[in-house]
């Protein structure tokens, strides 16, 4: 047929043109009679490709505008989550504790404390969760950003949308939330070396009120004991007479001399009569129900049933004798009869005025010698002024007690009274409470490395926290975890950034622990701190690094968001959790009991309100049990621990008994209590398409917006 | 013999190619269209929720920052939470300090001093009025007093004297007398939110007086001068009944299980500025009472349909129609402002959320954006009367 054509046409062409043009000029006139089948199916297909390029833009729009619905979300989740980093509270109840090593307590550790925003978020009460490592190392990236973050041992995100950081759960809104499923988000950026929040051997700062008694604690039979036990029966909590199940011990009292670190047993005997005296005015019965008479309703442990008066009396005479001792050693003796005595005076503001002035003068010639390095006569200086901190605090206790009366009752007649062989009258009170709190306010604002006197509760600022870091360039020290069969365990050291004076001795454990074994007669401090690092305790300080210069790029962190459809995965929600830092597990403060049972110290113990920033952050949808066996869409409360489904074990450190803590089981990510398993195999990798990015400021101090 | 006719037309098994090949770029492209209608359908109704989520969300957040739907200075504005309560006396949240007499007399420039019967005992809005340096601004309270009215037992401590002669909120009774009045005339004028608020974090809310704060549960004045209303637990009204622990205490401790919340313009009432909400402690998925979660939701709830005008709809039917609420509380301390989007499907009815909590202006903050009456203030303006705010009369 073909041939038949180019004949015909052929035929038309004029003579003498070459065959070969002949034929394509015949072709060209057969073109202009219309396409061939082939052309028509060819330009089809051609039209068809480009209409269906065209139409498959469309689906791109879409994928935009989910692509915007995401950076909306990142953006909301964003604000959320620095309003909550810089704006919840800093207060941690139970992370502001003590313990005799980091490793041998309730878990004190520099990585579930430090003050970086994904340790301070990654909690089980605010719905942000490590995704499993599993599923994260299945997820492509631009620049595999992702895996680089894995590989540096970061952790990817997600949210429950349902949830809210720092709103309490129940809170929640009760519309189902705006589907964020598929966004998870990463810190990127090195974390820095924050300032240690707590210092694990003494909670600093102590706080007291001033006025007030030393301060003190009660022990049991099966706490360590200090050495020199400043200690008197509670006899309200049960006794015989003869032996009390409780004792009260003074927690302040080791004041050495500048910075070298008193001795267990340097008690300071004139503070102990203080303790002691003011425990047994405490002891007695109300004296307002009764104020001139005092009927014991139990026998001292002295036998000495004293009247009210007296034991007030005593008080008084204990105070008096603990402030001309502590003026003297201050080097300011005459001032105990120019300012507490104060004999003939009836205008103590202007005596006021007048001490305040000499106190100014004292607080700056302390601080006269500036400067990181020790110096003698610079902590000798801040010691003394603890020392007259001191002074003013219990005479101020002592004479508030001479003015009993109830608000309906007409005014005492002080005049009748003598503290000692000093006159009382409501304003020397007032005279004497006022240099209580003015000498602590101002003692507190200049001296946060002076460890002598307490700080005020009624002035609890920020600047009353020394600046402590870890040392990461010394070896760190290590030891032996009591009761965990010879298992090591270390600790970076702490350098400050001034020696600490009057450091004294820790309140909860005033003395060594060591593989189990309890020391009183030595102190954590003991030992001449030369800055070097060969302390036993503290690290070099020309380490220390928080004081120094920084540049802005130093303190930025970002914040990367990604969408990904992590959920499809048909693991997504039989995975294991992400690893979880050992420090996270709860565990009992160690105690005569159980120190040699480090395997029973794991049993928890610490109710949840008191331990947010610990536990498994899944904890909440995690798993008790195996659900891998149950089909899919299978209803899994009971499988929540959170809805009763399991013992407290799981929740807990102890062999045998962590699934929740480590989330073995994985957990109901979705939390919507049905077992999911999505189409996705686990063999298939999954891109994730960058969201947005977001730069925040990366404090090395733990503060609060306000 | 003439040759044949050349073809004019397809065969017929090129028609049913030819119809074949048609058919199926015919199908093609109308699938394709049909995808591409259906996604250009799903994509404007993406980017119209995308964009009303958007506009939810500024505008959640505007009022975070603004505070309108509580307190709308401009003329004729909706400011239901002003106003002196005639019964007790007591003020609201966006009560002017100056209705109160709760307000520094002194000139914005005068130094601080604490002289014996000083009248400077109102608010100022200085930086330096409570700097922690000053004396004046330490708390001089017995921590350990109790201020209960039970003479048995362990209370009252008054085993260490009557804290009063050294703080009273009367000057003749102490001399110190500036702290004491800031907690009373915080409580009387703002509430619990705004007390807790304005006070510093570190700030015991006690006073010694013979008198207790307005509208106070409890009239009473415990054995040492303070008032039982501010530190009985049984009484739920300042402290929660938690603890047991009838002292002194300040925000951190008090909103540990507990919450201090700002009123919603709904609920405005003097008791709702003074109320505080206990619901449980930890976040845990049970054990909470639902009817007192929504009691909290509604009595704080700063809410705006953003497409409806007197409760008529004002966008196409077709729209997801979009809303937001603002709830502003402390818990554990923490001041939250919790906004919450919320969008409806005008095809299903189905709702869904976007909550999220922000940094945002303080109710201080807000009460300084506003003067007394009508208008913002403007603290630039040479107008005296301009730069006035409801905290102070003239710039700090």
């Amino acid at each position: 047929m073909r041939s038949m054509r180019q004949d015909d046409h052929s035929a038309n062409a004029p003579a003498g043109v070459p065959a070969d043009v002949r034929i394509r000029a015949i072709r060209n006139i057969a073109a202009r009679h219309g396409f061939t089948l082939f052309e028509v199916a060819i330009s089809l297909a051609i039209m068809g490709f480009a209409v269906i390029s065209v139409l498959m833009v469309f689906p791109l729009g879409l994928k935009e505008q989910q692509q915007a619905r995401a950076r909306l979300l990142a953006a909301a989740k964003t604000m959320e989550l620095i309003e909550y980093f810089a704006g919840k509270s800093n207060s941690e109840r139970m992370a502001e504790f003590e313990t005799p090593e980091p490793w041998e307590t309730r878990p004190f550790s520099y990585t579930n404390t430090r003050w970086d925003l994904e340790t301070r978020l990654a909690r089980f009460d605010s719905g942000i969760r490590p995704l499993p490592l599993d599923i994260a190392k299945r997820l492509d990236s631009d620049g595999d950003e992702i895996q680089r973050l894995l590989a540096e041992g970061a952790h990817l995100y997600y949210a429950d949308a349902a949830m809210i950081p720092g709103v309490d759960i129940r809170l929640r809104n009760p519309s189902p939330a705006v589907e964020s499923n598929k966004i998870i988000f990463a810190v990127s950026g090195y974390a820095q070396n924050n300032a240690v929040p707590v210092l694990p051997w003494k909670a600093w700062p102590y706080r007291a009120a001033y006025p007030s008694p030393p301060l003190s604690a009660t022990f049991g039979s099966s706490r360590f004991m200090p050495q020199v036990d400043v200690m008197v029966p509670v006899i309200k909590n049960g006794g015989n007479g003869t032996t009390y199940s409780t004792q009260a011990v003074m927690l302040e009292g080791w004041m050495g001399v500048g910075a070298d670190p008193a001795l267990p047993s340097a008690r300071e005997q004139l503070m102990a009569e203080v303790f002691r005296k003011a425990q047994d005015y405490t002891e007695t019965v109300n004296p307002m129900t009764n104020p001139t008479s005092f009927t014991p309703s139990f026998t001292p442990p002295d036998g000495n049933a004293m009247s009210l008066m007296t034991k007030r009396t005593a008080l008084a005479e204990a105070c008096l004798a603990f402030a001309q001792d502590a003026f003297t050693r201050a080097g300011i003796g005459a001032n105990y009869q120019t300012y507490v005595v104060a004999p003939g005076i009836t205008d103590f503001r202007a005596l006021g005025s007048q001490w305040h002035t000499e106190f100014v003068q004292r607080c700056v010639a302390a601080e006269a010698i500036t400067g990181a390095s020790a110096n003698a006569t610079r902590e000798t200086r801040r010691t003394s002024i603890g020392l007259e901190v001191q002074a003013w605090r219990f005479l101020a206790l002592a004479s508030a007690t001479y003015y009993l009366r109830r608000e309906s009752e007409p005014e005492p007649d002080l005049s009748m009274l003598m503290m000692g062989t000093i006159p009382l009258s409501t304003d020397r009170l007032r005279y004497y409470n006022d240099r209580c709190t003015e000498a602590a306010m101002r003692y507190a604002a200049s001296f946060p490395y002076d460890w002598t006197a307490p700080r005020p509760h009624a002035r609890a600022i920020m600047m009353d926290y020394p600046l402590i870091e870890f040392d990461l360039f010394t070896p760190p020290r290590s030891g032996a975890i009591s009761g965990a069969g010879g298992s090591m365990a270390a600790m970076w050291r702490p350098v400050s950034a001034q020696r600490i004076t009057g450091v004294g001795l820790p309140g909860v454990f005033p003395g060594v622990l060591e593989a189990g074994t309890w020391t009183s007669s030595v102190s954590p401090f003991a030992g001449t701190d030369g800055r070097d690092g060969t302390h036993r305790l503290w690290g070099d300080a020309s380490h220390f690094t928080l004081t120094r210069k920084f540049h802005p790029r130093d303190r930025c962190r970002e914040l990367v968001f990604w969408t990904v459809d992590w959920q499809s995965y048909e693991d997504a929600e039989t995975a294991p959790a992400a690893p979880l830092d050992a420090s996270r597990t709860l565990c009992h403060g160690v105690h005569q009991g159980n120190r040699n049972d480090y395997d029973g110290r794991l049993r928890g113990g610490v109710s949840t309100e008191d331990a947010l920033h610990l536990r498994n952050p899944e904890r909440m949808v995690s798993f008790t049990r195996d659900v891998s066996a149950l089909p899919s869409g299978s209803d899994v409360t009971s499988a929540l621990m959170t809805q009763g489904g399991a013992n407290l074990g799981s929740d807990q450190g102890r062999t045998g008994s962590r699934t929740v803590l480590l989330g073995i089981y994985g957990a109901d990510r979705n939390r919507n209590y049905l077992l999911d398993r999505g189409p996705v195999p686990k063999s298939v990798r999954m891109r994730a398409t960058q969201v947005s990015r977001f730069t925040y400021y990366d404090p090395r101090l733990p503060i609060t917006l306000r | 013999m003439t040759s044949p006719r050349p073809l004019s037309a397809f065969t017929l098994i090129e028609l049913m190619i030819a119809v074949s090949l048609g058919m199926l770029v015919l199908y093609t492209a109308f699938a394709a269209v049909r995808v591409a209608t259906g996604a250009v359908t799903a994509s404007q109704r993406l980017a119209t929720e995308n964009a009303m989520l958007r506009i939810g969300l500024e505008a959640a957040v505007d009022e975070a920052d603004f505070w309108t739907g509580s307190d709308d200075p401009e003329v004729g504005g909706n400011r239901p939470l002003r106003g002196i309560d005639a019964g007790n006396g007591a003020g609201r949240p966006f009560t002017d300090f100056r209705d109160l007499g709760f307000i520094d007399p002194a000139a914005a420039n005068a130094t601080w001093n604490e002289t014996p019967g000083s009248t400077r005992r109102g608010w100022s809005a200085s930086p330096l009025a409570w700097s922690a340096a000053d004396p004046r601004t330490w708390c001089r309270a017995n921590v350990a007093e109790e201020g209960t009215v039970n003479p048995g037992g362990n209370s009252p401590r008054t085993f260490w004297g009557h804290f009063g002669i050294y703080s009273h909120i009367d000057p003749n009774r102490a001399w110190h007398a500036w702290y004491p009045n800031q907690v009373r005339g915080l409580i009387d004028g703002l509430g619990f939110y705004g007390l807790f608020e304005y006070l510093p974090s570190n700030a015991f809310a006690i006073y010694h007086g013979t008198t207790p704060p307005k509208g106070a549960s409890n009239n009473t004045i415990s054995f040492g001068g303070v008032p039982v209303a501010l530190t009985d637990n049984g009484l739920n009204w300042l402290c929660p009944s938690d603890g047991g622990d009838n002292t002194m205490k300040g925000r951190i401790r008090n909103s540990n299980g507990s919450r201090y919340y700002m009123p919603g313009p709904q609920a405005a009432t003097i008791g709702d500025a003074r109320l505080l909400a206990k619901i449980g402690y930890e976040g845990r998925d049970s054990g909470y009472n639902a009817s007192e979660i929504t009691n909290f939701l509604d009595r704080t709830r700063t809410r705006r349909e953003l497409m409806r005008r007197n409760g008529v709809l004002t966008a196409p039917g077709h729209w997801p129609e979009v809303t937001y609420r603002v709830h502003r509380f402390i818990e554990r301390g923490h001041p939250v402002t919790l906004c919450v989007v919320e969008m409806t499907s005008p095809l299903t009815g189905a709702q869904i959320a976007l909550p999220f909590t922000t940094v945002a202006t303080t109710l201080r903050g807000a009460r300084q954006q506003r003067r007394p009456g009508d208008g913002w203030s403007d603290p630039f303006s040479a107008i005296a009367a301009e730069r006035e705010t409801l905290d102070y009369v003239d710039l700090p």
